[in-house]
């Protein structure tokens, strides 16, 4: 009898602690699973962070060297060009009566080649390299302005700062393509841009008096895309708020980490 | 102080703190699986009052116990055919629906409701482990990043596990070590499956409490 009772014991102890052990078991495993899955998750996450960013920089890279090729041929090729036409013109022999018509074309020419030249430096890195993101959003607004197409309204506010240039790029890049899609799709008059700086965050709003448009757009065109994605890159952030017939505004903010003061 | 009456009023305090604090499902945005376990846990509290109250009588409370894990198996794998995904586990909590009633009369009719109906009690507690290692397993396998800690069923099946699997050997074995053995059994039954039950309260309560944002997650 008292084997059978040590027997009973025994298979009841064993297997209570058998079925103990195996829970632990597989409770400690779950835990170290889930470990491992959240790090693997991470580090997936982080390389495709770090591949979108790498890709980003590369069109970026790829874009601007288009844009000084552009630039280059605009002024070398196309200005030349121009500036020949005009020589040609002003060279002309003309009768009384058509002297108004070439004074009109050269007039027109030189009109051709200003403009040709400010697209030129507005889309040469190198000058926005050199005037800085503020100067070279400025250049824009004197460019539509002289289009006269829209009325352009700048106020600023607060201690300017510098920061590194290809920020400073990107962010310039941003507001072109703002004021590019208020130039293209607004079908309004007037522009208003503010910019501030406060603490170590610049906020630049640009607003336009157009037809805006509804938050029910299917889907957002590639130039916003591009925004955001080089808004993205900065980190910076980027609010768009527009409503059918009462305009768009756009609002980029971005906060520096180290700042240069001016 | 009767320690003998502590240890076995100890649990019923436990299950009653587990019942007070499941309660906090009532809050706003908690999932209905949930509050189910709540009122369930609450009415768990109540039953193992009353069996306390009829054993202090020296009152036979079997049949009450029997009621009680007949409606808590079949609670359970329902409120499991919600959390599991997996199909097969759906099929087998569908047929544990039909084939356990069935088992719950035969035995009725065999030994009697007024005696503790140990087959039902193991069939039970194995399908209960089952349902809920299925569920780890779907943790297991889950592409889901948030940590297992912070999934309330997590813990209750942990808890589940634990209890169910460590009370089936002695349930398994109850009747003859009740008739050969009374004085063992009496002391397994009141310083292990007590701690069994107490461990599982308190995996009850910290499933209740692990702060999952459920707001989020509509």
């Amino acid at each position: 009898m008292p084997e059978k009772f040590s027997e009973v014991t025994l298979i009841l102890f064993a297997s209570t602690l058998i079925i103990l052990l195996l829970t632990g078991l597989i409770v400690v495993s779950l835990f170290i699973n889930q470990k491992r899955k959240y790090r693997f998750y991470r580090e997936k996450f982080e390389m495709k962070t770090n591949f979108d960013q790498e890709l980003l920089r590369a069109h970026l890279e790829i874009q601007s060297q288009a844009f000084e090729s552009i630039s280059r041929e605009l002024h070398d090729n196309v200005g030349t060009l121009i500036s020949i036409a005009m020589v040609h013109i002003r060279s002309i022999s003309v009768s009384p009566t058509e002297t108004e018509k070439v004074s009109e074309a050269d007039s027109l020419l030189n009109e051709a080649m200003d403009s040709l030249r400010d697209i030129s430096k507005s889309i040469n890195p190198e000058n926005i390299n050199r005037l800085g993101w503020q100067n070279s959003f400025l250049a824009e607004l004197d460019r539509i302005s002289k289009t006269k197409l829209f009325q352009v309204h700048y106020s600023e506010e607060g201690t300017p700062f510098g920061f590194e240039i290809q920020k400073q790029i990107i962010i310039f890049r941003i507001l072109q393509e703002t004021l590019n899609n208020i130039v293209k799709h607004s079908g309004g008059n007037q522009i208003f841009s503010h910019v501030c700086f406060k603490n170590n965050v610049v906020s630049v709003t640009i607003r336009d008096d157009g037809k805006g448009f509804g938050i029910d757009l299917p889907r957002e065109g590639s130039g916003i895309k591009n925004m955001r994605s080089r808004a993205a890159m900065l980190p910076a952030v980027l609010d768009i708020e527009s409503e059918l017939g009462g305009g768009t505004s756009v609002r980029l903010t971005y906060t520096e980490q180290s700042i240069n003061i001016l | 102080m009767n320690v003998k009456l502590l240890i076995s009023t100890l649990p019923l305090l436990v299950v009653g703190c587990a019942a007070a604090v499941s309660l906090v499902s009532f809050r706003r945005h908690y999932p209905a699986a949930l509050r189910t376990l709540s009122v369930f846990w609450v009415f768990n509290f109540c039953v193992d009052l009353c069996g306390h109250i009829l054993k202090y009588f020296g009152t036979k409370n079997h049949w009450l116990y029997n009621i009680y894990f007949w409606l808590m198996y079949l609670v359970l794998a329902y409120l499991y055919d919600g959390q599991v995904k997996s199909k097969y586990v759906h099929l087998a909590i569908r047929t544990f629906y039909i084939v356990f009633p069935l088992l719950v009369l035969a035995e009725s009719l065999v030994s009697g409701i007024s005696n503790l109906q140990t087959s039902m009690l193991v069939i039970g507690s194995i399908f209960m482990i089952f349902v809920a290692a299925a569920y780890f397993r779907q943790l297991y396998l889950s592409e889901d990043s948030e940590t297992v800690a912070r999934d309330p069923w997590f813990w209750f099946s942990f808890g589940f596990i634990l209890y169910f699997g460590c009370s089936v050997p002695f349930l398994g074995m109850l009747n003859y070590l009740w008739e050969h053995y009374k004085a063992f059994t009496n002391f397994y039954y009141s310083y292990f499956c007590n701690s069994f039950a107490i461990l599982l309260n308190l995996l009850i309560i910290t499933g209740f409490l692990c702060q999952r944002n459920f707001q989020k997650s509509r």
